[in-house]
């Protein structure tokens, strides 16, 4: 008698724990990864380049189970068939979806698109997957052959297992700090009641915007995140005139931490850090402002100081009354922290993932990538930014009605003289 | 094309600004044409709460109560008796509380008068399980009475968008007249006697106060000036 094939399963990694225990009845964490290619897509080629890439990353081809004290990762059977795209990004997924498949590939013309529940990988992983599978398919397509580098993954090898290994249980620090934080000013606006999702994305010249970044001594994610306190300073202002009511604007700012601790891993590896002026001490220029964040970022940002964060976060999970809970009453508690602290302590997301490279064999083919954070449970906007090709598109996701952060941000790089290019799905 | 109050440049298909909503407009230059980068019309399906399944687990939760009061009546004095009050009450407090729910825009003019014949039936039920004579003469006027007093407050002011000075004077002026009502319905039928009438203490009250209300609806500098001084 044949033996039925055991399917692989993984504990879900300690930043990933989060994010099945804080989900909604319709909001489940998800991030878009997509590159516009020169021709429109084969949808029969591509579903045939995702059966064989699916078989390199047994972190990323799963679904999520539960178990009695512990969500885990089960391999899926066979790839997800590819889908159409909808009029905005990142419809829903379910909780129902996410335990048969937590990713998704959407084509829609020439654009390819997967879309990943956060808690498999994070942006830099979920970025070898678009490039390997890309890799796969203008191999299939055009013939070409592409160098295993930069990124792009051989789909004959076998799975590395320090690919698939949860790097925060290996990297955290002997003192684990304290994650109390003041409560930051949160954004407002009137919710779209079909639950439609608003996507505007700005392109500017990264040229132009480095050496913009350069004249302040900062980089390019220190200029922008300087740049949205400013503009959401002048929003509080309006909502709140009385500065002595006014909160902090701080700012999420997600940090790599692959190269700080010589990490490969495919999973999350990132923490966050939360810049941010408290404008009750007075009225910040913008010099003050970008200033005042390249410190920051420099304090927060170093091997010892990231790794007694993660000492706090891997030590909640280590203790053993978490440890022995059943799933239910830890989701219980798990969701009453995230709700209480979660995202209340920043105003927004800036996730920025850099320059993307990929081998020169497939750049004739790759037009343009992009990267778009998911709706956020409490948060009405999510920022996102990524450059390829001498362009930056900086992409701004809401749930609200109301564009506001967008046009303040963007007006206000205007006033550098940048030419920004903007896009939407405005209905 | 470019937006000329953001300064932006318009990717094509972007038939309006989507920073500002401005539609860029040129007599030389043609419309922003081109397809947009998401097709507009597909928009998936989105999960909300489900109104009707919490309501079907409310009307449960009146159900449950309900059966066991006539469950324990039923066998302890072997017929339907006491817990004809207690399923009376219950199915009171879901008309005036759930009942609505179910509805998308539950209109109160329709649904006040819908709870006071709801009382009115209960009333009724409850004159004849005691045998009393009560019910035509007292419990069916004094109701009703109230019941057209708020149905009537509740059709003018939702209909009505103006004249709320109005609509607060003459209900307090009804609420007067309906303690003398109130006064005579005991009377004629209890046969309660006292050696003047109590009833006129409040409609002296409600008299004043919303005789004061008409006056200052009618007079428009009055009205100013009680705004100006009693703004919060």
């Amino acid at each position: 008698m044949e033996k039925e094939k055991q399917l692989a399963w993984m504990r879900l990694d300690n930043a990933a724990k989060i994010y099945p225990a804080a989900r909604r009845r319709s909001w489940n964490c998800l991030f878009r990864l997509s590159a516009s290619l020169t021709e429109d897509i084969d949808n029969s080629i591509m579903q045939n380049a995702l059966d064989i890439t699916v078989k390199r990353f047994p972190s990323i081809a799963v679904r999520i189970r539960r178990g009695a004290f512990w969500y885990y990762l089960e391999e899926v059977e066979k790839a997800p068939s590819i889908k159409s795209e909808a009029a905005y990004p990142m419809a829903r997924m379910s909780f129902k979806d996410v335990r048969k498949c937590a990713f998704r590939v959407v084509c829609h013309k020439n654009r390819l698109a997967v879309e990943f529940y956060h808690a498999l990988t994070d942006g830099n992983g979920g970025l070898v997957f678009l490039k390997t599978l890309l890799a796969e398919y203008l191999t299939q397509k055009y013939g070409v052959s592409i160098p295993n580098e930069k990124g792009v993954l051989d789909r004959n090898e076998k799975p590395k297992k320090y690919e698939i290994e949860d790097s925060f249980l290996k990297n955290d620090g002997p003192y684990s700090s304290s994650r109390r934080e003041a409560t930051a000013y949160r954004l407002k606006g009137t919710l779209e009641n079909d639950g439609y999702l608003n996507l505007v994305t700005g392109i500017l010249d990264v040229n132009a915007v480095l050496l913009l970044a350069k004249q302040y001594n900062a980089t390019v994610t220190e200029f922008l995140t300087a740049a949205m306190i400013y503009s959401i300073i002048n929003i509080q202002n309006r909502t709140t005139p009385n500065k002595k009511r006014q909160k902090p604007v701080k700012i999420l700012v997600p940090v790599n931490l692959r190269k700080i601790f010589g990490s490969q891993t495919l999973r999350n590896f990132a923490l966050y850090i939360t810049p941010g002026i408290n404008p009750r001490l007075g009225n910040y220029s913008f010099e003050e402002i970008i200033k005042s964040i390249h410190h920051q970022m420099g304090y927060e940002i170093n091997a010892k100081n990231l790794a007694s964060k993660i000492a706090a976060n891997v030590g909640a999970e280590r203790s053993l009354i978490l440890k022995i809970m059943p799933l239910f009453i830890k989701n219980i508690a798990m969701k009453a922290v995230f709700n209480l602290f979660g995202e209340r302590k920043s105003s927004i997301t800036i996730s920025n993932l850099g320059a993307v490279e990929i081998p020169d064999e497939m750049e004739p083919f790759v037009t343009r990538f992009d990267f778009i954070l998911g709706e956020q449970a409490l948060c009405t906007n999510a920022c996102s930014v990524l450059s390829y090709k001498g362009k930056i598109n900086i992409s701004f996701l809401r749930t609200v009605k109301e564009s506001e952060v967008e046009k303040e941000f963007f007006c206000f790089l205007r006033k550098f003289g940048l030419n920004i290019k903007v896009e939407s799905n405005k209905r | 094309m470019y937006c000329i109050k953001c300064g932006v440049e318009l990717s094509q298909g972007e038939k309006v600004c989507p920073l500002c909503g401005l539609k860029p407009y040129h007599p030389e230059l043609s419309e922003n044409s081109g397809e947009k980068s998401y097709p507009t019309s597909r928009i998936p399906s989105y999960e909300t709460v489900n109104k009707q399944g919490i309501l079907f687990l409310i009307t449960m939760a009146f159900l449950v109560p309900i059966a066991i009061t006539i469950l324990c009546d039923t066998t302890i004095t072997g017929s339907f008796s006491w817990s004809g009050y207690v399923v009376g009450g219950l199915m009171l407090a879901y008309i005036l509380v759930v009942l609505p729910a179910w509805f998308k825009k539950p209109n109160p003019v329709i649904f006040v008068p819908i709870f006071f014949a709801a009382v009115v039936v209960f009333l009724l039920y409850i004159d004849i399980a005691t045998g009393d004579e009560w019910f035509l003469s007292f419990a069916f006027p004094a109701v009703g009475a109230l019941g057209l007093i708020v149905t009537a407050v509740t059709a003018v002011a939702k209909y009505v968008k103006k004249g709320y000075w109005y609509i607060a004077g003459g209900s307090v002026l009804a609420i007067g007249g309906y303690t003398c009502l109130i006064e005579f319905l005991l009377y004629i039928t209890f046969g309660f006697k006292t050696h003047f009438p109590w009833s006129f203490y409040p409609l002296v009250g409600c008299v004043i106060i919303g005789g004061t209300l008409l006056v200052i609806a009618m007079s428009k500098p009055l009205r100013r000036r009680v705004q100006k001084k009693f703004f919060i």
